[in-house]
């Protein structure tokens, strides 16, 4: 840029208002020693500062100067506080690569590690699971087979009597035949018979089972006592053959004796009678 | 009235060197000296005789803090104290918003490295009589041109559209206006 494009610009660059791109210009310019336009911008600050020197007009008031003499007694500027570069925290820098690879792995580690331990504490959760439901079903098809024994019992007797028969268990009658031992059945009105329910380990061991009364007469003789894979067993009596008196069921096998039950039967009286 | 400035430049180097042993009979003298001058400056800026007062006030303070930056041998005192108040008067517009933002920093132009070998006159009675008829014998928009750049520190682009004029214009009102106003002053304004 010539010395005379530059001229205009003296009293703008001696003011602080010259714009770019003239200033960097300019200031390049009086940077190569150019003594003419080092002169003009001399020359151009002392035409601005004699400019703000021919104003006239008021004085300022007498109160300004004793303000400015007291200028002396202020407190000392404060000295610029040291510029503190502070430290970024370290989540704010930029990461290694290497570090974020490891952090990455770390996180899939952290999460498969529960996964696993979940997963593998399930399996043994459904393993448990099954064992208890087998071992449930197997109590629920015993249970199953119990009732229904006790309900094929409480139906109908070995020959197949109604149902409404009452049972009579003799499991503690087994023995020998104390009077302190006897058991007693009482037939309510209305009964037709009577299920007398035996010990299950000595129909097991027997052939048949007999009736007897208290004069050792028999009244009835069943046998065999068990079919198929019977768990129980009973012998049904009709009610009209079981008048009050003493009684015993003789289990044998064959001729032999294996256990005398006895027990004792009394009628009930009827309600209201 | 014209100002009288009295002292001449030597003057202001014994005020300077004794603003730098921190003698504040120096501090009050310069004030008698330029303070008048330095308060129609800014007032003629901001407008506000109160407002005028605080910048004064403020730019004698920086004159006492930064006296020891000065070369007492060879700095102009007087125009040095007219660039800081002309600067403390725009950095009050642009806070209020009536000013723009200046192009350069202000301590570059206020810095008193600016003010070594200044014009030894340049605020002596005589001279200020000489600025002031060439500053009448410009044309108007010539004038106008000059008091939007010094008093309002506008920009050329800015003063082109205050005044509606193309900027081409306007730089070369500026450009003729300060040849005349260097020629009237003579040798002393080209040193």
């Amino acid at each position: 840029m010539k010395c005379d494009e530059l001229l205009p610009s003296y009293l703008l660059y001696a003011t602080g208002k010259m714009q770019e791109p003239e200033l960097s210009e300019l200031r390049a310019h009086l940077a190569r020693g150019c003594e003419d336009c080092t002169a003009g911008v001399r020359a151009a600050r002392a035409v601005a500062y004699s400019m703000g020197a021919v104003l006239e007009g008021q004085d300022p008031s007498p109160q300004l100067r004793a303000r400015v003499l007291a200028i002396p007694d202020a407190p000392p500027e404060p000295r610029s506080r040291p510029v503190v570069t502070r430290k970024r925290p370290f989540w704010l820098n930029p990461m290694p690569v290497w570090m974020g690879l490891a952090l990455a792995c770390a996180c899939v580690v952290l999460v498969l590690i529960p996964a696993f331990v979940w997963r593998q504490q399930l399996s043994d959760s459904q393993a448990a699971q099954s064992e208890i439901a087998r071992t449930l079903t197997h109590e629920q098809s015993s249970t199953a087979s119990l009732r229904q024994q006790i309900a094929k019992l409480e139906s109908t007797g070995p020959n197949g009597q109604p149902q409404g028969v009452p049972i009579f268990p003799l499991e503690l009658a087994r023995g020998a035949g104390s009077p302190n031992e006897v058991q007693n059945l009482t037939l309510l009105p209305g009964v037709r018979a009577v299920v007398l329910a035996l010990p299950i380990d000595l129909v097991q061991q027997a052939s048949a089972a007999d009736l007897v009364n208290s004069s050792n007469q028999n009244i009835l003789t069943a046998s065999p006592l068990l079919t198929g894979n019977s768990e129980s067993a009973g012998l049904t009596i009709p009610a009209e053959r079981l008048p009050a008196g003493r009684y015993a069921v003789v289990l044998r096998a064959g001729e032999r004796t294996i256990a005398r039950l006895p027990f004792r039967v009394t009628i009930a009286n009827p309600p209201g009678a | 009235m014209f100002p009288l400035i009295l002292a001449g430049p030597k003057g202001d180097g014994e005020l300077l060197a004794r603003l730098q042993q921190r003698d504040p009979q120096a501090l009050a003298a310069l004030y008698d000296r330029y303070g008048s001058m330095v308060y129609r400056l800014i007032l003629r800026m901001v407008g506000d005789t109160g407002i005028a007062e605080d910048l004064v006030q403020e730019t004698f303070l920086r004159v006492w803090r930064r006296a020891g930056a000065f070369d007492p041998e060879r700095g102009a005192a007087g125009p040095w104290l007219l660039a800081l108040a002309r600067n403390r008067a725009i950095d009050y517009l642009r806070v209020q918003g009536r000013h723009s933002k200046n192009t350069m920093e202000l301590d570059e132009t206020e810095h008193p490295a600016f003010f070594v070998d200044f014009p030894a006159d340049s605020l002596q009675l005589d001279r200020i009589r000489q600025v002031k008829r060439a500053f009448e014998q410009l044309t108007t928009e010539q004038r106008e041109t000059i008091e939007l750049a010094y008093f309002e520190g506008l920009t050329q682009s800015e003063i082109a559209e205050r005044m509606g004029q193309p900027l081409g214009t306007v730089k070369t009102w500026m450009r003729r206006a300060f040849q005349q106003m260097r020629g009237a002053l003579g040798s002393g304004g080209a040193t």
